[in-house]
């Protein structure tokens, strides 16, 4: 056997050039699997953890994924608001313990601005049950006071008491800004690692006050209102984006969120966040699914490529197995050889890809947590990687049976012929 | 190897890969499966909270009894009752585990189907969606005991091919699909 590794170890460092190719190949394939995997669990944990301890979330009536995302994930947009009055009308119901109205659709530097209220620090929750935490100053008080995601508050640079201008809609540069009407900067949340990182609080009040000289999407020429004359006014908004309700007790929830569904005076609709979230889980599982079947097909098509490399080294290497059976080598040391090869050549892609994918989670990881606010782990591969690892290794030495079962076959009668 | 003998080899290797195109899957082989339970499907609420368990049962006049309309044969009526006492026996249609120590307190059944006004049908009042529904409340000695539900309504209903379960505990909120071969709710 050791002469055979040796052999075998010896033969690969002199082709090293397509043996280093086939390698990284095989490597760049690994890298995606395992990646894929990484992205596809950081991502579920992280979406799962964005949202507990609400039993419901109220908005106008469309889909409940949607709901979701654009109330909790702060992705995509609301068909429609709810009326002030409805959703006093509802919050008063018995059974609900508190209601945290959202307001959304206005922008800083590309970070959404939510109008919200006090409760909205008290009663949201993340991951375990935790509240958030302010890092630094407190909740508003006034109604141009502004808190900001850790994130919002990283990127943009900015610390307490900086004066932020809110742009209308969702614009990057936004043509339309509330420049008239600046916040102040009263609190910095710590990290959760959730949506809410990347979010401008600003109370309802603040929200209502900043269209106050604006109909329809756009300013009145020539009417400005300034800021300590808002202050004075009713700022009762007239319409909320969704809201936020704790129940009193959990079956409630059932039966507060159908009498929501039917409510008479609005379609409105109501979900449960966790069923919700399982919904898009669902959704995402055929996603899901392909993106592993493609990484899957890429590691497939790294080890056709060794063994693409192992047939036709054969070819080259005429002469070599012809000598090595002439000093009495037997077909089947031969044979030993080729597998040999294929295993070093896989567990060394195996092991550099793994290499490559701490590299590249390393680079990474702060950038898409920045970008996507999705933060990926650094730890140890798992069990599932370990057993992914064991498959593709166990895989290539059988891609290695078929060179090494031609050269049993031919490697004396191949070397000794001569070809024109 | 020479052009005359590698193009039949090019071309041959053309029509198989079209072949394997046009047998592959379709695309709607995925997400299929969810649609298809459609009928046939019921829902349970499910809320553990201490020592309550409270439950919501809503199944399809279909799965229960076979038809959704008012019942109008005497033997209609008859599987309409015997199925509204089929669900009100909680504590057989939902097997707690025995260490739990949990009993039913209470339940009741409502259907338009066992409404004996609904016979003087107005026409479109034949809705094709005519369904149970039932409530039940749980009290358990020993929560902690509780790690998983099994239930028989797919044996009692053999027409019920899913139950679609949503629940809230401890643990948070959920949703689970129960079928005739899954038939057990683990918590």
């Amino acid at each position: 056997m050791t002469p055979l590794l040796s052999l075998s170890c010896r033969s690969l460092l002199n082709r090293r050039g397509t043996v280093g190719l086939t390698v990284f190949a095989i490597a760049v394939s690994v890298m995606l699997v395992l990646g894929v995997e990484r992205l596809r669990h950081d991502a579920k944990s992280s979406f799962a953890n964005t949202i507990s301890g609400t039993d419901l979330i109220v908005g106008a009536r469309s889909g409940t994924i949607q709901l979701l995302l654009y109330s909790v994930f702060r992705i995509g947009n609301a068909t429609n608001n709810i009326a002030w009055k409805s959703y006093r009308d509802i919050a008063a119901q018995p059974e609900i313990a508190w209601t945290v109205p959202l307001s959304l659709g206005d922008s800083h530097h590309g970070f959404r601005v939510m109008g919200t209220t006090a409760d909205y620090f008290r009663h949201y929750r993340y991951g375990r049950k935790q509240p958030l935490r302010f890092a630094a100053g407190v909740a508003f008080e006034d109604v141009f006071d502004a808190i900001l995601g850790a994130d919002a508050a990283k990127a943009l640079g900015y610390e307490l008491g900086d004066a932020i201008v809110v742009s209308h809609g969702l614009g990057q540069t936004g043509f339309a800004r509330h420049e008239d009407k600046p916040f102040k900067v009263v609190g910095i949340l710590a990290k959760t690692g959730t949506p809410v990182d990347r979010t401008v609080h600003v109370s309802l009040a603040g929200i209502e006050a900043i269209h106050i000289d604006w109909r329809s999407g756009s300013r009145v020429p020539g009417m400005t209102t300034d800021a300590d004359t808002v202050r004075q006014m009713d700022l009762q908004p007239k319409a909320i984006t969704a809201f936020l309700v704790g129940t009193k007790s959990r079956f409630a929830a059932f039966r507060l969120q159908r009498t929501i569904n039917e409510y008479p005076r609005e379609p409105l609709l109501a979900v449960l966040p966790g069923v919700a979230l399982q919904e898009l889980w669902d959704l995402m599982g055929t996603a899901e699914a392909a993106l592993s079947a493609i990484s899957m097909f890429v590691v497939a098509a790294g080890l056709l490529g060794m063994m693409t490399m192992l047939l036709s080294g054969l070819n080259e290497r005429r002469r070599e197995i012809a000598i090595l059976r002439s000093v009495g080598a037997r077909p089947a040391h031969v044979f030993g050889m080729l597998v040999l090869e294929a295993a070093f050549i896989s567990l060394g892609g195996a092991l550099v890809g793994l290499v490559m994918l701490y590299a590249g989670l390393l680079v990474a990881q702060p950038l898409i947590d920045v970008q996507y606010g999705l933060f990926l782990s650094i730890g140890l591969p798992t069990a599932r990687d370990l057993t992914l690892l064991g498959v593709i290794f166990f895989a290539g030495v059988l891609v290695g049976a078929v060179p090494g079962y031609r050269a049993y076959r031919h490697s004396l009668a191949d070397g000794m012929i001569v070809r024109t | 190897m020479s052009v005359h003998r590698c193009l039949p080899a090019l071309s041959r290797i053309a029509a198989i890969s079209f072949v394997v195109l046009a047998i592959g899957p379709a695309p709607d082989a995925f997400g299929s499966e969810r649609k298809a339970h459609r009928h046939g499907a019921g829902t349970l609420n499910l809320a553990i909270e201490g020592r309550n368990v409270e439950a919501e049962l809503e199944a399809p006049g279909a799965d229960v009894v076979g038809f959704e309309h008012a019942a109008a044969s005497d033997a209609e009526k008859q599987a309409v009752a015997k199925a509204a006492d089929q669900l009100r026996a909680g504590a057989t249609l939902f097997v707690f585990p025995e260490a739990a120590g949990c009993r039913l307190i209470e339940s009741e059944v409502e259907s338009p189907l066992l409404d004996e006004k609904h016979h003087d049908h107005k026409g479109s009042d034949t809705d094709a969606h005519a369904e149970f529904h039932a409530h039940y409340h749980f009290r358990c000695d020993r929560p902690g005991q509780l790690t998983h539900l099994d239930t028989t309504y797919f044996e009692t209903f053999p027409a019920a091919q899913a139950l679609t379960v949503r629940m809230i505990t401890a643990g948070g909120q959920s949703a689970r699909q129960l079928t005739p071969k899954t038939a057990r709710l683990k918590f």
